[in-house]
């Protein structure tokens, strides 16, 4: 089960990362027609960003101490001390941002204000490039944590 | 062209809880009483940050939001501040965990 709850929250935030390519692009051709679109994609990239924080944080809390000692003990205790620390702190970064998207995407006109334009532009790529770095660093915190057994 | 006051004063919101979260890091893992309090609070001090900054994000955009000094803020200077913002609040992170 706790292997289960593990894969939930790279698997939703993967997707929330890929709703927030799809944010950027449907900005940069924004248009009156697809106001709905990059609307519904900001709302899908903060809700599957809520599911990450959810599904991570439980299994953080309730799982993640077996590993931590286990890295700790290992040949990368690095993993913990520094990536795992800066990686559950630096999400709500990410999160926060997806939460400015759908405000922004909400109550502007991104076809016909391009400094709301550029606000999203900037937001969507900036939640695109933090997640693909938490995404690694759980990757690396999944690696250290295997070769420390 | 400027933001709606709405927009506007959440992006503001956004880049106050970006920086607040990293200064909310550096503070409970260098004054171990307020750890313990965080701790106290929720369970884990993890969830209590996070409930921190999330409120804070929604409660100043709330409250940026009616500031009438918010309708004179551009998208491109709240874009171009966001940027600076969550770039050294990032590299803050990594650089406070990587000097502990």
């Amino acid at each position: 089960m706790d292997k289960l709850i593990l894969m939930i929250h790279p698997t939703t935030g993967l997707i929330g990362l890929l709703s927030a390519v799809w944010v950027f692009v449907e900005a940069l051709n924004a248009s009156p027609r697809n106001k709905a679109r990059l609307y519904w994609g900001s709302v899908l990239t903060a809700v599957m960003m809520i599911a990450t924080w959810i599904a991570g944080g439980y299994w953080y809390v309730n799982y993640y101490a077996v590993d931590k000692a286990l890295i700790l003990k290992g040949v990368y205790p690095l993993a913990h001390t520094i990536v795992m620390e800066t990686k559950e702190h630096a999400f709500f970064i990410t999160l926060i941002l997806s939460f400015l998207l759908v405000v922004v995407t909400r109550f502007e006109d991104v076809s016909m204000n391009r400094g709301a334009r550029l606000l999203v532009l900037t937001a969507s790529a900036l939640v695109v490039l933090s997640a693909f770095a938490i995404e690694g660093a759980g990757a690396l915190i999944a690696m250290a944590a295997r070769l420390s057994i | 062209m400027n933001l709606s006051a709405k927009s506007a004063g959440y992006a503001l919101a956004a880049i106050v809880a970006i920086v607040g979260n990293t200064l909310l890091t550096i503070a409970k893992e260098s004054y171990e009483p307020l750890l313990q309090a965080m701790k106290a609070a929720l369970g884990h001090h993890w969830t209590t940050h996070g409930v921190v900054i999330v409120a804070s994000f929604f409660i100043l955009g709330y409250l940026f939001s009616r500031w009438p000094a918010v309708a004179r803020m551009s998208g491109t200077m709240l874009a171009i501040v966001l940027v600076i913002a969550t770039i050294l609040s990032g590299v803050g992170l990594f650089v406070f965990f990587l000097a502990k």
